[in-house]
């Protein structure tokens, strides 16, 4: 009974403590983990600033939207625009974009292994219909693609695309968790099939797979997106489908407003991509541990000290 | 909090996951063609049962769920089970029913393929119990995300590997219940046995599984359940079904699917149960 007590009185000691405290903001992440180091760099500018944070829970994007609206929680930093512009929407203005931690740097297309785009001549995802066989893993004779997982921004563009170029004619989306048919289609790789896959950079995709040497983007010729000049494509100038993205922190329209010092540093900070692909290089290398993003983080706010000193001003 | 009693407060590391990472990953990958070959049974009998079970014909599919229904817990149950039924088709998922059904047939029919005989391994050698009872912990308590992306990189994604995780979840039950209806079966039945001249064979197969059929019944009817239990998160790896409806709605927070997805797994979950609840009593 002794024993039980002293329990007792810890618990009710702990949650005094954390009551005292000062307001918490409560911040969130993406279920992709090459958002957790712009995550916790931002966190770690939020306590110097003064607040406590606690630490962000990793969540899809149709959660966080959902949540941030109904004021549970208050920001993440790992807002795609414009494909998250539909979730903004559907907040009906009680969440907004603020800021931008780097524009343009999200690149989001279709991937086709480059052992198969060489021998097939494939350039364009509508080259797939003569080739369907080629990448159909379930004998119904239509291509197989890991596609974007329910709930995620591009999985209403990808619609778009299949209704648009009538896709669906010849190209089966898998429907499973977007890591588990990664998983597959890297053991359908190794083990010399063909694949076709959705992905976007940064990610842990394009190190299992690299870029230009294992595969390369492919174009899909969409209507509303323009070919640019992309690295690794099929030809020096695709048309991706989707546009780049901007990497912006969204957050709770009534937390900024009742705390504008937090809106002024969103406003002010940003990453270079250059370090937030290397970061991404070194996860794809092994250090994707919380603890060594932590470290990551603090290293890269070292090596950055008076810039990130002046987000805080 | 800033007292430093943690190991890891001294940088002290141990770096197993890492380890794994790099050696466990490459080599899982290569494995992939025997996997492939290990998994070609239960592939055949799952895709049988497929198709087979989206052949029959509407009525003809509850005609059947009648006689069992009726024949076990009567006319009122068999009612129930039409009204059910007849609700599953109205909202559109007959088809993603008929397919988690052939996949939870097939995960209870290997599970007793693979449980009973090690089950009965168990009861006959205590060294073999006891290797087994941690093992079964550990298949039992383990969260099933863990082994799901192995699954993955072994047997692939869809159907077939989703079976195989639920079959990992729900073989343990089993086992238990033959180990425990064997070793429950009375001294003085397996004396009678020997006095006659039977063969110890003879023994199991004539008097103790026989006296022990009940508890393995009941063994079944868990690992059913459980298999329904699993469905929703075998459809993370692709496998179809009632789950898949339930895990797109779930990504999409369409809770009016979820709601009509999970009636659907509710449904055929007290079917079965009653189904093979009464089977047990009256064997």
């Amino acid at each position: 009974m002794k024993f039980i007590k002293y329990i007792a009185s810890i618990i009710v000691a702990i949650s005094i403590s954390t009551m005292a405290q000062a307001v918490e903001i409560k911040m969130a992440k993406a279920n992709w983990d090459t958002g957790y180091f712009q995550a916790e760099v931002y966190k770690q500018a939020l306590e110097k600033m003064g607040y406590t944070v606690a630490e962000p829970k990793a969540m899809k994007p149709s959660v966080f939207y959902l949540a941030a609206a109904a004021g549970d929680l208050d920001l993440w930093v790992n807002g795609w625009f414009g494909t998250h512009d539909g979730y903004i929407a559907e907040t009906k203005g009680k969440v907004k974009a603020v800021g931008s931690v780097m524009t343009k740097g999200g690149l989001q297309g279709y991937l086709v292994d480059k052992k198969t785009a060489d021998k097939f001549g494939i350039k364009s995802v509508m080259d797939i219909k003569k080739h369907a066989k080629q990448f159909d893993s379930d004998g119904d004779g239509k291509a197989d693609m890991v596609a974007c997982p329910p709930g995620w921004g591009c999985e209403k563009k990808i619609t778009k695309h299949f209704a648009e170029l009538g896709l669906g004619d010849f190209i089966n989306q898998v429907k499973a968790d977007y890591s588990a048919s990664m998983a597959d289609a890297i053991a359908k790789y190794k083990n010399g099939k063909s694949v076709l896959f959705y992905t976007w950079t940064p990610n842990w995709t394009v190190g299992a797979l690299e870029l230009g040497k294992d595969i390369v983007w492919i174009e899909v010729p969409y209507s509303e997106t323009k070919s640019v000049k992309v690295a690794n494509a099929t030809k020096s100038k695709i048309n991706m489908g989707f546009d780049a993205d901007d990497i912006r922190p969204a957050a709770n329209v009534d937390f900024l407003k009742a705390n504008p010092k937090v809106e002024k540093m969103l406003k002010k900070a940003s990453i270079p991509l250059a370090d937030i692909a290397a970061q991404n290089m070194k996860m794809n290398q092994g250090e994707k541990s919380e603890r060594a993003i932590k470290k990551h983080a603090s290293a890269w706010i070292k090596a950055n000290q008076s810039t990130f000193d002046s987000w805080l001003k | 909090m800033s007292l430093k009693l943690a190991p890891s407060d001294y940088e002290i590391y141990i770096p197993i996951a890492e380890w794994i990472e790099k050696n466990v990953k490459e080599w899982l990958f290569t494995q992939r063609p025997l996997f492939k070959k290990l998994s070609a049974p239960i592939e055949t009998v799952l895709n049988s049962l497929d198709t087979l079970f989206n052949l029959i014909p509407f009525p003809f599919a509850i005609l059947i769920f009648i006689y069992f229904a009726y024949k076990t817990n009567g006319f009122k149950f068999a009612g129930m089970t039409v009204i059910g039924l007849v609700f599953i088709d109205l909202v559109d998922l007959w088809s993603e029913s008929m397919t988690t059904l052939a996949m939870i047939f097939t995960a209870v029919i290997f599970c007793i393929i693979i449980g009973i005989p090690l089950g009965i391994l168990c009861s006959r050698s205590k060294i073999f119990e006891t290797i087994m009872r941690p093992v079964l912990d550990v298949m039992q308590t383990i969260p099933s995300f863990v082994y799901l992306i192995p699954v993955v990189m072994l047997f692939g994604i869809g159907l077939t590997p989703g079976v195989i995780a639920t079959i990992i979840f729900a073989l343990p039950p089993i086992i238990r219940f033959t180990n425990l209806g064997i070793r429950q079966v009375g001294k003085s039945f397996k004396e009678a046995g020997s006095s006659l001249g039977l063969t110890k064979l003879l023994i199991l197969i004539k008097i103790e599984i026989p006296l022990a059929l009940k508890t393995i019944m009941a063994g079944i009817n868990q690992t059913l359940m459980l298999s329904l239990s699993m469905v929703v998160i075998a459809a993370l790896i692709g496998a179809g079904g009632l789950g898949l409806t339930v895990y797109v709605a779930l990504g999409r927070l369409d809770i009016g699917s979820a709601v009509i997805g999970g009636t659907g797994i509710v449904i055929l979950a007290i079917i079965l149960d009653r189904i093979t609840q009464k089977l047990i009593s009256t064997k």
